[in-house]
């Protein structure tokens, strides 16, 4: 059967439709654009070389004080992004302060026992991440406590949990449990399960893999790993 | 796709983190090309201004991650826009979340927009305004669909729910907002 037709999008001819339509010109402005670039090929350093993400992954921690001291800097920009359109001036800016806060407030599935517990530590909770996930239950210890944390820091410790994987998947699940400990609510958990179900399958550890990989089909139904995480499932043997 | 799904020895090079097949874009273009779209996405997606940098950062930083394993190149833009929405949504979970920590009532009324210098601006300040009081999923739909202009399709798939889903939310998404902009308008606004 073929798809309805879409409906005509809004237009300049109405209220709503010149709101639209100044949201669709809307561009990151020169400066803004450069700051963010700087902090990203900073958080990165050692991308270009050619050296492999271990290689990269040890020159983001040579960098991470770096990078740390940029996030707090970027944090006394009197305002988070500068906004200009193709066809509008340049806004006068409001004095917001920016908060480096990245870690999501989003509830947290319980995870159900994996096998081998006397394994090393295994991130034990993935994050859903949309409103449509299964019904879950917020965890109280992250509104009471909130974390103010750089995402650098979140994004360079998932970084040398992956840079792990080849030569230390062992590691590479502490280094996933650690940051499901430090960022229980994270917006990155399909990133860390899917790291954590690839270490499992190089250490064989395949009752695991296929119970997380179940796990991980439950609760991200259209992320982006399915098909990695259903390649690793497919592929353990052991 | 790659022959990954069928080949054991393929499969196994991927474990091996062999050479990609073809060489995936670099962080650099990536950045220069999607920026403006990412961030769009983000501050309509409900990105508080304070949190944007952060945000953006962060979905870069997934970029960074995971560029070496897109096997096909083409489905850039499309695993951009699902690693942005997943950060919007957190993002604003997390700004609830304070607003209640807070106290503050969840849906501040329309800023008059007599008190903005420029109309486009005033304009683009207001639909935020107006998208914060649309139920997340309708405004998802909304923001897909009409500022960054996929086809209804693309934005069900986005989204994972059923194409008449995503015609029904746009369209009480568009009814509600455009009474709530005419009534603004009707009160005077740029």
């Amino acid at each position: 059967m073929s798809d309805p037709v879409d409906p005509p999008r809004l237009r300049s001819d109405s209220a709503l439709g010149r709101m639209v339509g100044d949201a669709r010109a809307e561009r990151l402005e020169g400066e803004a654009r450069e700051r963010i670039f700087r902090s990203i090929e900073m958080a990165t350093a050692g991308a270009g070389a050619g050296s492999g993400l271990r290689g990269k992954l040890r020159a983001l921690s040579l960098s991470k004080i770096g990078v740390v001291s940029l996030v707090v800097l970027l944090g006394a920009v009197p305002a988070a992004m500068r906004w200009r359109a193709r066809t509008a001036e340049p806004r006068a800016l409001s004095a917001a302060p920016v908060l480096p806060t990245v870690e999501a407030t989003s509830p947290v599935l319980a995870a159900p026992p994996v096998a081998d517990p006397a394994a090393e530590p295994l991130p034990s909770a993935i994050a859903p991440p949309a409103p449509s996930a299964p019904a879950v239950s917020p965890l109280p210890a992250v509104r009471s406590a909130p974390r103010i944390a750089p995402v650098a820091d979140e994004g360079s410790l998932l970084l040398e949990a992956k840079a792990a994987l080849a030569s230390d998947p062992r590691k590479t699940l502490a280094l996933a449990a650690e940051h499901e400990r430090t960022f229980p609510a994270s917006a990155l958990g399909a990133e860390r399960e899917s790291i954590v179900i690839d270490a499992l399958a190089r250490l064989g550890r395949c009752a695991e893999v296929r119970a997380r990989a179940e796990r991980f089909r439950t609760v991200y139904r259209s992320g982006v790993y399915r098909g990695l995480v259903e390649r690793l499932e497919a592929g353990c043997s052991g | 796709m790659l022959a990954l799904d069928t080949d054991p020895q393929a499969h196994a090079r991927l474990l091996g983190r062999a050479a990609p097949s073809r060489s995936p874009p670099e962080l650099r273009a990536v950045l220069e090309e999607h920026a403006d779209f990412i961030a769009r996405c983000l501050r309509y997606l409900g990105v508080p201004p304070r949190d944007l940098d952060d945000a953006l950062q962060e979905v870069f930083l997934v970029v960074h991650a995971r560029l070496d394993e897109l096997s096909r190149p083409e489905a850039l833009r499309g695993w951009l826009r699902q690693i942005a929405r997943r950060v919007a949504m957190a993002a604003r979970r997390k700004h609830a979340q304070r607003r209640e920590d807070l106290g503050e009532a969840p849906g501040d009324p329309p800023i008059d927009p007599a008190a903005t210098p420029e109309a486009a601006c005033a304009r683009r300040d207001l639909l935020l305004r107006l998208l914060d009081q649309v139920p997340d999923e309708q405004r998802e739909v909304f923001v897909l669909y009409e500022i960054e202009e996929m086809s209804m399709r693309e934005v069900a798939e986005l989204i994972d729910c059923p194409l008449q889903t995503a015609y029904s939310r746009h369209r009480a998404a568009r009814e509600r907002l455009s009474r709530a902009a005419e009534r603004l308008d009707e009160r005077g606004s740029p």
